[in-house]
């Protein structure tokens, strides 16, 4: 008895279709006599209790496997610039001058550190040739980054023959235009100590740039 | 008493089925993960891992040389040239693009490890020219106001009890003598993966 009724339980499922799948086998049981016994169920409860206990357990972890990475496009960026550099396109000329004998102390000429060429000069000293030998500021050429700034440092390092004082000038920095251009110029002071010897006085001068 | 025998059939066919389900459940998880833990918690309790980017690696402003050389970016974002003899130098003055480590914080199941995967390099371009970017190791930082969980650990960390982590990557710039001068931009991806 017992054989013959679990071959046709074994039969029963056989012969359900997929789609009625197990719970079609339940309920054929529910509509059997069979489960008019509250041991049968109380039993067919805790069969289906399990089943959907141990269903959830199955189908949680894929659903967390599928959300369990993610990707993220991060950016890398560079820019790169030309180093700055200058070139001097005119070198600084204070032109010819008479020295004044009587007073030393006014014996100075002054050159604009911009592109006016202007002199001023204490009552010591008198220009002559200006046209054949005029006074010019130095003119200074400067590239690189498009509108970068840039500081400026001038230093004298040398005069000869060593009489008097020369004392630079110019702005103090710049900016190079949109083409990673500009232009600066370099005037300054010269104060002659000596009363009257005949002398071209020269100086070697530096004027360094770096991006501000 | 045959029917109580049947009921024992009825309850030992049921725990065989829920058997076989439950051997088969391990090749479906295809992860070999803690199966008690993934019964216990559920997916409607795990929080999707997700990895935001905000910022990008950037090198600032790097002044070419005649000799190739190398620019740092660490993970605090200050940059550092390799002062190789006419090499490329960092600018400094006072156009300044500052440089930056790319920045990226995680969201997810609070207490969960993952594993974080970078590539080694990636590559920038002028559109006529490129550089070569080395990637460096996620450094923890606190990314966005998310600070990160102190579990960071070569490219292992863990998600902090409040959901976040968060963490940046610096890199080296190589530049090539008298690289051509502009901006240079490029991508690389970040995926991180529960453990």
């Amino acid at each position: 008895m017992n054989l013959t009724r679990f071959s046709e339980l074994r039969g029963t499922r056989r012969t359900h279709s997929k789609a009625e799948g197990l719970c079609g086998v339940v309920l054929r049981r529910v509509r059997s006599a069979a489960f008019r016994s509250a041991a049968f169920r109380s039993a067919a409860l805790w069969s289906a209790a399990l089943l959907v206990l141990l269903g959830s357990a199955i189908l949680a972890p894929l659903e967390v496997r599928a959300q369990s990475s993610a990707t993220a496009n991060g950016t890398a960026h560079g820019t790169i610039i030309m180093p700055i550099k200058s070139s001097v396109s005119r070198a600084i000329d204070f032109g010819k001058w008479v020295i004044n004998e009587k007073d030393a102390n006014d014996n100075w000429v002054t050159l604009a550190d911009d592109a006016s060429n202007t002199v001023t000069n204490g009552t010591g000293v008198m220009q002559i040739a200006k046209n054949s030998h005029p006074a010019y500021s130095a003119e200074i050429i400067v590239t690189g980054a498009p509108n970068s700034n840039f500081s400026i440092t001038n230093t004298v390092i040398s005069i000869a023959p060593q009489e008097g004082t020369l004392v630079l000038s110019s702005p103090a920095a710049g900016t190079l235009d949109a083409s990673g251009n500009a232009i600066y110029y370099v005037g300054g002071t010269w104060t002659w100590t000596s009363n009257g010897d005949a002398n071209d006085f020269d100086a070697s001068i530096s004027s360094i740039v770096n991006y501000d | 008493m045959s029917f109580h025998r049947s009921i024992g059939v009825w309850l030992a066919l049921t725990a065989a089925i829920c058997f076989e389900a439950v051997s088969f459940a391990p090749p479906a998880l295809a992860g070999g993960g803690d199966c008690t833990q993934n019964v216990t918690e559920g997916a409607s309790v795990a929080q999707p891992i997700a990895v935001v980017n905000v910022t990008g690696i950037d090198f600032g402003r790097v002044i070419t040389g005649s000799a190739p050389g190398t620019v740092t970016v660490s993970a605090t974002g200050t940059a550092t040239a390799s002062l190789t003899a006419g090499g490329p130098t960092v600018y400094a003055g006072s156009v300044l693009i500052d440089p930056s480590p790319a920045s990226f914080y995680v969201t997810g199941e609070p207490g969960y490890f993952y594993n974080i995967t970078t590539p080694s390099t990636c590559t920038v371009s002028n559109g006529s020219a490129t550089m070569t970017v080395t990637l460096a190791a996620p450094a923890a930082a606190t990314v966005d106001g998310h600070a990160a969980s102190g579990q960071l650990s070569g490219t292992s960390s863990k998600i902090a009890s409040n959901g976040y982590d968060a963490w940046v990557v610096g890199g080296t710039l190589s530049v090539g003598a008298n690289q051509g001068s502009g901006g240079y931009s490029g991508t690389f991806s970040v995926e991180v993966d529960y453990q």
